[in-house]
């Protein structure tokens, strides 16, 4: 009796859950399932009913057409160099600078700590117009260098999770390696720093998610127009010429997200791992 | 590890200094910058054009300016939602991704897509999806039988409940990730208590309810954290979406700041606005670190 | 091995994209930039305008950047800030460039009109000279902005007549069509326009074109017009009129000016109003037709015939520009036969004179142009003139805060005359 009532209990539940989960899931991809659709649709018809599912026969890849002609690939390039460059950098310079406050115990160190952790609650306005300033005087503005040695002040987050992560490596493994005669660097990048890959992929995915979608800096610094990003761009004639043709617009849109889209469904595994920090298998 | 104590030039510097010159650089600097621009009047066209006023920038700011309260508000609200939403929506999700269902690891991942995904993207595929006339939304929502929901572009039109649309969206955006913060934190709870529980006789929801809830204090705060320095930080929803509006009715700091400070051409009290900014958010996180005693762990 | 592919990969990708991202330029090659904000309506005349200018001037490029309208004005702010602002760009707001060209940021273009300052009318100056007197801008195109434009359809099933004879007839339609389920006009009221060229025009009706210009080009604090006078007051109540009879939506707040459009165009209203760009946007199948902004029977604006015409599409040069690639490219642009193009392809009137033959001109640009001839008192546009704070943050975002009722139209009159002296006084 015990048995059925607790049965029953839990189809219940997973009914429900069911039903909750899957609501969530409509609404989480419904606004980027309807740009992408909207965007396989001929403009005339998404005028007619802008909701509607396109007929099979219907599907035109028209506008992602007119948006290639503009000139994306480069674009696309200016992205990927900047956030490869960006991930690197800042993993290296987090990952550092975690292990020496992790390891170390110096005067000030908590001052410095709390130093990196301001800049967690600065926005871009704040700083906008200084930035630009400071970039000009090094002339730096209108470089990729620029924008990625930028990019790499944004540590504070890295340095924060990998010197809490660093601290859960056990002594013992230290002083081994001391004694077998590692310097302090080589302990740091060749035992210390794989131990933490969890935590590394973390990072990575912040860094590499933000790097690729952010507007604001590459705007405002990339003013060549061969330099500019994806995101930037496809803004620039989004929000000129293709405003009125949905068309143009959703295309535009669809190419904005796709390539991070795509990129976390091969990559899954290691996303997920790396915001669960590891503590899951798969 | 243990900390090895040592001055600062012998130890870490090689480790810190990189990532130190780099911040102090391109983070620090510009900050300062932008606090010495408050006590100025410039227009930000010309760099012969700095004028000297002081305090008068703050003095405005609190006495004299509506803009600023509204904006502060609404940073509150996007603060308060995120936390009671988010956090509730992603807790909720990772517990009942906790049973074994069919999809789960799909499912667990789609709602983290939103997160993937350009604000700026969002923001103007939202402003396509709301805009009235043409109604997307309003005809799906209809079409599903939400009849409250049908007109969220209403909601938009209206100067109080503006704000809470755009919270809508940005909880879309972030509940992916408060999800699996406490996905995280529910798999490392020792699955011993569960099973000293069972073995008392404990249900289903007692489990949740007494061991569960209480395991994840540690995680809440993260969360909360998380929740609250995004919701600080709030700029593109706004800006895209809503543009402020109607009549500064969404204003929030980051826009205000942005607005002020260069569209309307007065950089100087928008300097003022972020370093107010900036000391409120420091106090903020200051105190959820002391509320939820996360410094301690360390 | 893993790690050795993957480090093969990045550096790879690194390799591909940085060969791909830098251009290389031959050595005797001037680039000018240009950034230009107007591709919503006019990018396919300028990209014909610039593949033809390359091809004459070979050994100039033109780097064309198309940067997002709303924020253009704090892009180009800032680049001019430190000297490195676009050797041609499209103009900010006229207030942001007549400031620039104070502060010696942009180039003073008196030397080119010399040569070619024939090329416009007289009713150009006050779009292309500073208040001082001084050359700064070069017009590419002329706009009026005085009819309505009206679906055939609609008005046809429902029986309304134009032309209207008063705005108190206009009224009326849009009272019988409210009745009859259809929604009689919309307007874009998110940012400052155009939901602005609507209560233009009631400004212009009750304070009339000259008091209009006192009021953009006032100097002191206790001089000249106020917002608070009877006359200003007046037309903000015109404006707020058309929302509380419920003509137009209030959800005009939530729409920007490109989602304002479309409603027009797939027929769901009737009235859609907008300066005469609107006409090249409009697809070619659509059946619509115009008639002049009535006027209002009691109100100044009756007897006389005032409203704006405007010599836009500027184009200002930096001051740091190559001064002999960019005036060879000013000239090209404003050549008669050239300045067809864009009336060829997007349908715009240009301002250089004599560009294209009146013969060509399909009913609605000729109704255009005679108003230009005709008209009795122009102005340029309110919010480009007005200091930033007054024209884009009290009075632009005071639509949106009127509509929603979160002020009065006593308290705004207020607000936007405190703001406007205050700002006077600190100049």
């Amino acid at each position: 009796m015990i048995v059925e009532e607790r049965s029953i209990r839990s189809g219940l539940l997973k009914f429900t859950s069911y039903i909750i989960l899957g609501i969530l899931f409509v609404a989480t991809i419904y606004p980027l399932f309807w740009t992408l659709m909207t965007s396989l649709k001929e403009y005339r018809l998404i005028l007619k009913d802008p909701a509607a599912l396109p007929s099979l026969s219907a599907l035109t890849l028209h506008n992602y057409g007119i948006i290639w002609r503009e000139g994306v690939s480069t674009f696309f390039f200016n992205s990927i160099f900047i956030t490869v460059c960006t991930v690197i950098g800042t993993l290296f310079l987090s990952a550092m600078a975690g292990y020496g406050f992790a390891r170390f115990k110096f005067r000030g160190s908590d001052a410095l700590f709390l130093l990196f952790a301001m800049s967690l609650v600065v926005v871009a306005p704040s700083i906008m117009i200084s930035e630009y300033l400071l970039l000009h005087f090094l002339h730096l503005l209108s470089t990729r260098i620029g924008i990625i040695l930028l990019y790499w002040s944004g540590t504070a987050f890295g340095i924060i999770m990998t010197s809490n992560a660093f601290r859960g490596v056990p002594q013992d493994i230290i002083d081994t390696a001391h004694i077998d005669g590692c310097g302090e660097f080589t302990v740091f990048l060749r035992i210390a720093f794989p131990l933490i890959k969890p935590t590394l992929a973390t990072i990575t995915i912040f860094t590499l998610v933000w790097s690729w979608n952010t507007l604001i800096w590459p705007l405002l610094i990339l003013q060549k127009l061969g330099q500019q990003t994806i995101i930037v761009a496809l803004l620039g004639f989004l929000k000129g010429q293709y405003m009125v043709d949905w068309g143009c617009l959703t295309a535009g849109l669809s190419i904005g997200f796709l390539p991070m889209l795509v990129g976390y469904f091969f990559f899954q595994k290691y996303f997920v791992q790396g915001l669960t920090l590891g503590s899951m298998k798969g | 590890m243990q900390k090895y104590k040592t001055s600062f030039i012998k130890g870490p510097a090689l480790f810190v200094l990189p990532a130190l010159v780099i911040y102090v650089l391109f983070l620090v600097i510009p900050l300062m910058g932008s606090i010495g621009f408050s006590f100025f009047r410039w227009s930000g066209i010309s760099l012969n054009d700095l004028k000297f006023v002081g305090l008068q920038n703050y003095k405005t700011i609190f006495l004299q300016d509506p803009v600023f309260w509204r904006a502060l508000l609404n940073n509150l609200i996007f603060v308060g939602g995120a936390i009671v939403f988010q956090c509730t929506i992603g807790l909720i999700v990772a517990l009942l991704l906790e049973q074994r269902l069919l999809f789960r690891n799909f499912l667990r991942g789609t709602y983290f897509l939103p997160a993937v995904v350009s604000l700026t993207i969002i923001g103007i595929v939202f402003e396509i999806l709301l805009n009235p006339e043409l109604g997307v939304l309003k005809g799906l929502l209809g079409r599903i039988g939400l009849g409250y929901f049908a007109n969220p572009s209403q909601w938009l039109s209206d100067k109080n409940k503006a704000i809470y649309v755009l919270l809508a969206i940005q909880v879309w955006y972030g509940f992916g990730w408060s999800m699996f913060i406490f996905v995280s934190g529910l798999k490392s709870i020792n699955p011993e208590l569960y099973e000293a529980a069972t073995m008392d006789g404990a249900t289903g929801a007692k489990k949740i309810v007494y061991i569960t809830l209480p395991s994840l204090k540690g995680t809440y705060a993260v969360a909360i954290l998380f929740a609250t320095l995004w919701a600080m930080r709030v700029f593109e929803l706004p800006f895209i979406i809503t543009r402020g509006g109607p009549g500064h009715a969404t204003e929030v700091l980051a826009t205000w700041i942005y607005s002020k400070g260069f569209t309307y051409t007065r950089v100087g009290y928008g300097s003022a606005l972020a370093t107010i900014l900036l000391i409120f958010g420091i106090s903020l996180s200051f105190l959820i670190f002391r509320y939820t005693g996360m410094g301690k762990g360390e | 091995m893993k790690r050795r592919l993957l480090g093969v990969t990045i550096i790879c990708v690194l390799g591909i994209s940085l060969m791909l991202g830098t251009s290389s330029l031959g050595a005797q090659e001037i680039t000018l930039s240009f950034w230009d904000r107007e591709t919503a309506v006019t990018g396919p005349a300028t990209e014909a305008l610039i593949a033809g200018f390359e091809k004459e001037n070979p050994n100039i490029h033109i780097e064309w950047r198309k940067v997002p309208y709303d924020q253009y004005d704090d892009l180009a702010k800032m680049a001019y800030l430190v000297g490195e602002g676009p050797d041609l760009g499209s103009v900010c707001s006229m207030y942001t460039t007549w400031e620039l060209l104070e502060k010696g940021c942009i180039m003073d273009l008196t030397d080119w009109y010399r040569e070619y300052g024939d090329r416009f009318p007289l009713a150009a100056d006050p779009y292309i000279k500073s208040p001082g007197g001084v050359y700064c801008t070069i017009p590419l195109a002329m706009h009026t902005m005085k009819h309505i434009f009206y679906n055939v359809e609609i008005l046809e099933n429902y029986g309304i007549a134009v032309p209207m004879n008063s705005w108190g007839e206009f009224l009326e339609a849009c009272e019988t069509l409210k009745n009859q389920g259809v929604t009689p006009a919309t307007m874009g009221a998110k940012e400052y326009a155009p939901c602005e060229h609507w209560w233009q025009m009631f400004l212009t009706e009750t304070v009339g074109a000259a008091e209009i210009n006192s009021m953009l080009y006032r100097k002191y604090p206790d001089k000249g017009p106020r917002w608070t006078d009877p006359g200003w007051i007046r037309s903000l109540k015109y404006f707020l009129e058309l929302f509380q009879r419920g003509y137009i939506s209030k959800e005009a707040v939530t729409i920007g000016w490109a989602s304002s459009i479309l409603p027009f165009t797939t027929g769901k209203v009737a009235f859609f109003f907008d300066g005469s760009w609107l006409a090249g946007m409009l697809p070619p199948e659509f059946n619509w037709g115009f008639f002049e902004f009535p006027h209002i029977i009691g109100e100044l604006g009756y007897t006389r015939n005032d409203g704006v015409v405007a010599y836009m599409s500027q184009v200002q040069v930096a001051a740091t520009a190559p001064r002999d690639a960019a005036f060879k490219f000013l000239e090209y642009w404003t050549r008669p036969e050239n300045q067809k193009v864009r009336w060829e392809k997007v349908k715009e009137i240009p301002a250089t004179i004599g560009a294209v033959d009146p013969k060509e001109f399909d009913p609605y640009t000729r109704a255009c142009v005679e108003f230009a001839e005709t008209c009795t008192g122009s102005y340029p546009w309110i919010s480009a003139v007005l200091p930033p704070e007054v024209g884009l943050d009290a009075l632009g975002n005071g639509y949106g805060s009127l509509i929603t009722g979160e002020t009065t139209i006593p308290e705004l009159s207020k607000k936007l005359e405190e703001v406007h002296q205050r700002v006077l006084r600190e100049e």
